[in-house]
């Protein structure tokens, strides 16, 4: 199907400190892909650095043949890459419906909604995430599992081709883990490439097929899952932080 | 032809949808509210052929009506987009020395002046939202506040006479009209389609943009939302209606200079005026503008020197951002409402 990401060599320093180190990895169209490690490893920030919310000090990041690196948020969304952030953000003040539409009325958004108009293509997203009965309330009223889910449902407004889910579960209970591994699978089975951070490593291992391990900025596996969970590497970045995969 | 059967169609299904839309309106309680305030405002003055009536109680609503879409367009930058502006004088100001210099230099006629002074402030609202590209919160305002200041600063220290008229300022306007009671119709009137585009941009799915930068910058950004873009527009909006309010109250006072026309009073005029209302809610603005000016009247009629009027509402802001944040129009209208349906028996 062909490489959708290309990263190559990216480097991010904040100061003294490398976050993330001379990194490269390719995803291929329509894949389901975990990136994992420890605390501080550097997840985030190649989230970031892929949604164009830092710059890299060095390295390139090509989507779909274009060079993205250093391009502005707004316009890598409406290249086809959207993100949820690991701290649930809303717009506050908005009804839920709203929220949704305003990835609709971006370039991208507009476009996926042309035939049925924003507000329509908006409401059908808060019906396929379960949410479609609180369309008009704001977000502070949600309990984490719903807030959880109008972060997929934002990210999904502009019609994403990639989409970074940077940890999904954080703050979940099981069943409403659940509840999200079921529209992430869903959103896969419609052609969405998902790359996405995890910190429940068990429910992340067992949901995709592919896993990237990295440690303090850097690569230090990719492959299977139950081949990166038996990587010496990797257990030793996680045991030695007092971490584990039981 | 087929296009344009369809859009004929389409075009006749909002139609009709805009007709509903004002039925059920005008039958909500808003809706009636505002009928009655209309018919109210349009009868005014006629009450009296007095002669202090008509030239001294009827050009307070003239205040009114120029307030009003003030406020308002401070609410469009600040209240939806959450741009933190505290130099709204500089659109206002320098719309009324465009509109004022055109007038006097050039013998423009006065409809013109105002068309250019609107487009002028227009593009000043650009300009002065280049800063907001980066600059947020706090600082911004610092930038805006700092930028009116400065801008009184050079037109006060200047010559007198064109170009910049100096201290001043420009005098001998013609008035919009000589007589106060088509001058009141003329603001009533653009008060009204002012406050129609207004709404109808809060409501729209710009407004729906704007509101989504104010509650989460990144989030927009990260929605695929041009945030730049939408906060210039939201400048140059704010800078359009002060522009137009700015040019009627020099045309009303027959006069721009410096002190009247682009202190930091006027800024926070329409500051505390939105606020009064009710921040980001543009309809908001009405009500705090019309107890700004009555109040006004009333204090300084007992004796109150201007100053202390200043003060007395500083006061009352502070105490409105402490005990009803939402500004007074919607604790007010829900009050009003609860009476309407007992009234009614609903
Ligand atoms: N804006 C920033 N300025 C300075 N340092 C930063 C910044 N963002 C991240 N870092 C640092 O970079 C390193 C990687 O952080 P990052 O948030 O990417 O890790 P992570 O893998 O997402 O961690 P977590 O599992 O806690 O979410 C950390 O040491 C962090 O403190
Ligand atoms: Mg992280």
């Amino acid at each position: 199907m062909g490489v959708l990401l290309e990263v190559k060599n990216l480097t991010k320093k904040f100061g003294g400190l490398t976050a993330v180190n001379d990194f490269s990895f390719e995803i291929n169209r329509g894949e389901f892909i975990g990136l994992i490690g420890p605390n501080g490893a550097g997840k985030t920030t190649i989230f970031n650095l892929i949604s164009g919310m830092e710059k890299p000090t060095s390295g390139s990041i090509h989507f779909d043949g274009i060079d993205i690196s250093g391009k502005l948020p707004f316009r890598i969304v409406n290249l086809g890459i959207a993100r949820t952030f690991q701290l649930v953000r809303s717009f506050k003040f908005l009804s839920l419906l709203d929220n949704v539409q305003v990835s609709c009325l971006s370039k991208r958004g507009k476009a996926a909604s042309k035939t049925i108009g924003t507000e329509a293509y908006a409401s059908s997203i808060l019906r396929s995430v379960g949410l479609i009965d609180k369309a008009s309330v704001p977000p502070i009223v949600l309990p984490h599992g719903d807030l959880r889910k109008l972060q997929i449902a934002k990210a999904i407004g502009s019609n994403p081709e990639l989409l970074l889910l940077d940890e999904p579960f954080s703050g979940l209970s099981y069943e409403e883990q659940v509840g999200i591994t079921d529209l992430i699978k869903k959103l896969h089975s419609e052609g969405v490439t998902i790359f996405m951070t995890g910190h429940v490593l068990r429910e992340l291992m067992a949901l995709v097929p592919r896993v990237i391990a990295m440690h303090q900025g850097k690569f230090i596996a990719d492959g299977p899952p139950s081949e990166v969970a038996n990587n010496k590497i990797v257990l030793e970045a996680y045991l030695g932080k007092g971490e584990g995969f039981a | 032809m087929e296009v344009k059967m369809i859009s004929k169609k389409s075009i006749k299904n909002k139609v009709s949808g805009t007709q509903n839309y004002l039925t059920t309106w005008i039958k909500s309680f808003s809706g009636s509210l505002t009928i009655f305030c209309l018919i109210i405002l349009s009868f005014l003055p006629f009450f009296s052929q007095d002669r202090a009536y008509v030239s001294y109680f009827i050009p307070q609503f003239t205040f009114f009506f120029i307030y009003a879409i003030f406020a308002a367009s401070w609410d469009i930058a600040t209240g939806l987009a959450g741009q933190a502006n505290f130099g709204q004088s500089i659109f206002f100001g320098l719309a009324g020395y465009i509109g004022g210099a055109l007038i006097i230099e050039m013998g423009v006629p006065s409809w013109i002046a105002i068309i250019i002074a609107v487009i002028g402030a227009t593009f000043i609202g650009f300009l002065v939202g280049i800063p907001a590209l980066k600059i947020k919160g706090p600082y911004l305002m610092l930038v805006t506040l700092v930028l009116s200041f400065i801008i009184l600063r050079v037109l006060a220290t200047s010559h007198s006479g064109p170009p910049l008229y100096g201290y001043e300022g420009i005098s001998g306007l013609p008035k919009l009209n000589p007589n106060p009671i088509i001058e009141y119709f003329i603001l009533f009137i653009s008060l009204i389609v002012c406050f129609i585009i207004m709404m109808s941009i809060s409501k729209s799915k710009l407004g729906t943009i704007l509101r989504s930068i104010r509650d989460d910058e990144i989030g927009s950004e990260a929605s695929g939302i041009n945030t730049m873009k939408y906060k210039l527009i939201a400048f140059m909006l704010c800078a359009l209606f002060s522009g137009l309010a700015g040019i009627y109250f020099g045309l009303h006072y027959q006069t721009v200079n410096p002190a009247g026309n682009l202190s930091m009073t006027i800024s926070f005029l329409a500051i505390i005026m939105a606020a009064l209302g009710g921040i980001g809610t543009i309809r908001g603005s009405l009500v705090g503008a019309f107890f700004y000016v009555f109040l006004e009247f009333v204090l300084v009629e007992i004796g109150l020197d201007m100053d202390v009027v200043h003060i007395v509402f500083s006061i009352i802001l502070l105490l409105v951002i402490r005990f009803a944040s939402r500004g007074l129009l919607a604790p007010l209208l829900d009050r009003l409402r609860d009476l309407w349906d007992v009234l009614l028996g609903r």
